[in-house]
């Protein structure tokens, strides 16, 4: 399309009043009138008028303690009440999930996450990796990442790789369990190069220990920094500084 | 006597307890690589005893864009081993987000790549958006392509022209400037920051667009198309460029996909892989563009799949100027915004490649564990894999055509 078309079609965003930024009223003197009920200094005395019976309503269904809007309320946003209708669905694959649990029957689907996740036994891996890799009805050849979530109350340190498709929008998760005090799995940098760097920023931060690691040196911390920051029980210094500034 | 003088002087040419390079008993030179060093350099091996050193390139090199510190093992002039050094700007942002509400953590976002600012706002918000149901308002969608896009463009003139530079060519870091401040300048009108945005919030746009922003994008439009043919005519035809950069530093496909690069690293080793148009988000599947692919994955491919990009950007541009009607710029949002129990995952094509935001909630209104990924971080992993056997100077081709951010690497 010419660009005088689009010039023609947005003519009105600089004529139209409406979109231009209104005076805010912000004297102490307005703010009391408005308190007792008036509109504006300028304008008649008005008695304020009272709330409708379904004002909430009209607001929105949602959350009715306090609805929020940063600028101005709108019309006709749509907060939608009941949520995961996920935009984007990378629906669970019926022929992945069946294959892979006939493969490693030790596999457990898990349904909390937007996409297919499995919880895997550690010592199954490498397999299940390299099966995804390689042999899997729909192969998962783009790894994405590699990270680990701390749960101090079942003692244990969970794993997540995460997998996609490199010719369309499939995604796998493979979720592993290892004990949080004596936490060791093999390393999965021989399948993916990518994990290398992932499983090290998970072993400094989190203190996992990945066998037969190609350099497991420390990656984004000093080499003398002691400690896992990610894990749960280490607080933020900095953070406590700005809970208690005086 | 003239024995008892050549040992000292052997010794110390060797250098004590050092390896000669004939016995490299700590890192063999694999087949492969030794085939890339040309024959000269092995036959005066053959005769000279030579011996490895490490250099340490940067952390305040100026090709390294930050301060990223790369140690070269080199033998002579070729680089043997390249192990990049992170961590000088880790600023533990997973673990900050940990004690943030949601809404705080989008201006945390924009701090990774500040050179895709917008985008990486985006994608936390639209993980927000997404877990918690919220439907953004027509206005706002639009708003936020055509800002995406202009970042894009943005981004990649900077590092056309520091592409340059790295080269050795002053100029074109100049033209590069001289169009990235007109961006600069539309955004700084549009929402008062240029380099962290914090212009998307979640539900919309934080404030609507400014009146001038259609008429200015429209202007830049015109004007963009004949500077990028003049930014191709000064470094796109140069011999010298062609040559440092055709055939430098190539990464397989199979490499590509292993090392988990995306964007345009991924698409010059030719792998057809858009976020934009293989998960499309916002309102990305409406627009018609084209994604621009490499075949031989070196460097010369990287340049060219970014200043394809470019163009393509401003068809999405004109497209979305075109879509752009009046009508809310932010929906109602709750004060408190809690995500639902469970695991929200949002990917979107950045500047430099995949960004992903992962979320694990546990049903309050701070995220029990984020993950942020970044393009850069996986692409810098197969920097040894391209620089082996080449020369230092390839190298810093090498590092300008990655296109890296530290920030972003280092989080």
């Amino acid at each position: 399309m010419p660009l005088e078309d689009i010039d023609k079609r947005h003519a009105h965003l600089s004529t139209k009043e409406s979109l231009k930024p209104k005076p805010r009223k912000r004297g102490i003197v307005s703010k009391i009138l408005s308190f007792l009920g008036q509109k504006s200094i300028d304008g008649n005395w008005e008695p304020r008028a009272p709330k409708s019976a379904n004002w909430q309503s009209e607001r929105g269904s949602f959350d009715p303690e306090l609805p929020y809007s940063p600028g101005k309320p709108q019309k006709k946003g749509k907060p939608v009440a009941n949520p995961p209708e996920n935009k984007h669905p990378s629906q669970l694959d019926e022929s992945l999930s069946l294959s892979l649990l006939k493969q490693f029957p030790n596999t457990t689907p898990l349904d909390r996450a937007q996409v297919p996740a499995f919880m895997i036994e550690s010592q199954d891996l490498i397999e299940v990796l390299s099966w995804l890799k390689c042999k899997a009805p729909r192969p998962f050849s783009l790894p994405l990442h590699m990270s680990a979530i701390d749960w101090p109350d079942k003692q244990q340190i969970e794993l997540v790789y995460e997998l996609r498709s490199s010719c369309s929008n499939a995604r796998v998760s493979i979720h592993a369990l290892v004990p949080r005090e004596n936490p060791h799995i093999i390393s999965s940098a021989s399948v993916f190069e990518c994990f290398n760097w992932h499983e090290r920023e998970a072993a400094e931060l989190f203190g996992v220990v990945f066998d037969s690691h190609p350099d497991p040196r420390k990656l984004l911390l000093d080499s003398t920094y002691t400690g896992f920051p990610l894990r749960k029980e280490y607080e933020d210094p900095e953070h406590e500084f700005i809970k208690k500034p005086y | 006597m003239d024995e008892g003088q050549t040992d000292t002087h052997s010794k110390a040419q060797i250098g004590g307890a050092h390896a000669p390079c004939s016995c490299r008993s700590l890192h063999p030179i694999p087949a492969m690589i030794m085939s890339r060093i040309d024959e000269s350099t092995q036959n005066k091996r053959s005769k000279i005893h030579t011996e490895e050193y490490l250099v340490n390139m940067g952390p305040q090199h100026p090709s390294t864009h930050g301060v990223l510190r790369l140690v070269i093992r080199l033998d002579g002039e070729t680089v043997l081993e390249v192990t990049p050094h992170l961590g000088y700007i880790h600023r533990s942002i997973e673990k900050i987000c940990e004690n943030e509400t949601y809404p705080q953590i989008t201006h945390l976002t924009d701090r990774l790549d500040y050179l895709s600012a917008h985008i990486n706002n985006w994608c936390w918000i639209d993980l927000v958006e997404r877990a918690i149901g919220l439907e953004v308002p027509e206005r706002a969608q639009v708003a936020r392509v055509i800002i995406s896009e202009l970042q894009r463009i943005q981004s990649h003139l900077l590092w056309w022209g520091v592409f340059g530079m790295d080269l050795g060519a002053f100029t074109p870091f100049l033209y590069g400037f001289r169009d990235r401040e007109q961006i600069t300048d539309i955004f700084e009108e549009t929402c008062g920051a240029r380099l962290t945005m914090n212009y998307f919030r979640i539900g919309g746009l934080v404030w609507d667009l400014h009146e001038n922003f259609v008429s200015r994008t429209k202007k830049f439009l015109d004007y963009f198309p004949q500077a990028l043919q003049e930014h191709e005519r000064l470094l796109s035809e140069n011999v010298i460029v062609q040559e440092r950069c055709s055939g430098i530093g190539v990464l397989s496909t199979e490499k590509a996909l292993a090392y988990g690069c995306s964007g345009p690293v991924l698409r010059a080793s030719g792998v057809d892989y858009d976020v934009r148009k293989i998960q499309p988000y916002g309102i990305y599947e409406r627009f018609d563009f084209e994604v621009p692919i490499g075949t031989k994955g070196d460097c010369l491919d990287r340049y060219r799949v970014r200043i394809e990009e470019m163009r393509e950007s401003m068809k999405i541009i004109r497209q979305g100027l075109d879509m752009l009607a009046p009508g809310d710029f932010c929906a109602l949002t709750p004060r408190k915004i809690k995500l639902p129990q469970g695991e929200f995952y949002s990917l979107m094509e950045t500047a430099r490649g995949s960004f992903g935001c992962y979320v694990f909630s546990d049903g309050s209104d701070k995220p029990y564990r984020a993950k942020l990924t970044s393009p850069g971080f996986n692409c810098l992993q197969a920097i040894n894999e391209m620089a082996q056997g080449l020369k230092i100077a390839d190298l810093v081709a090498i590092i300008s055509t990655l296109d890296l951010v530290i920030p972003d690497i280092d989080r």
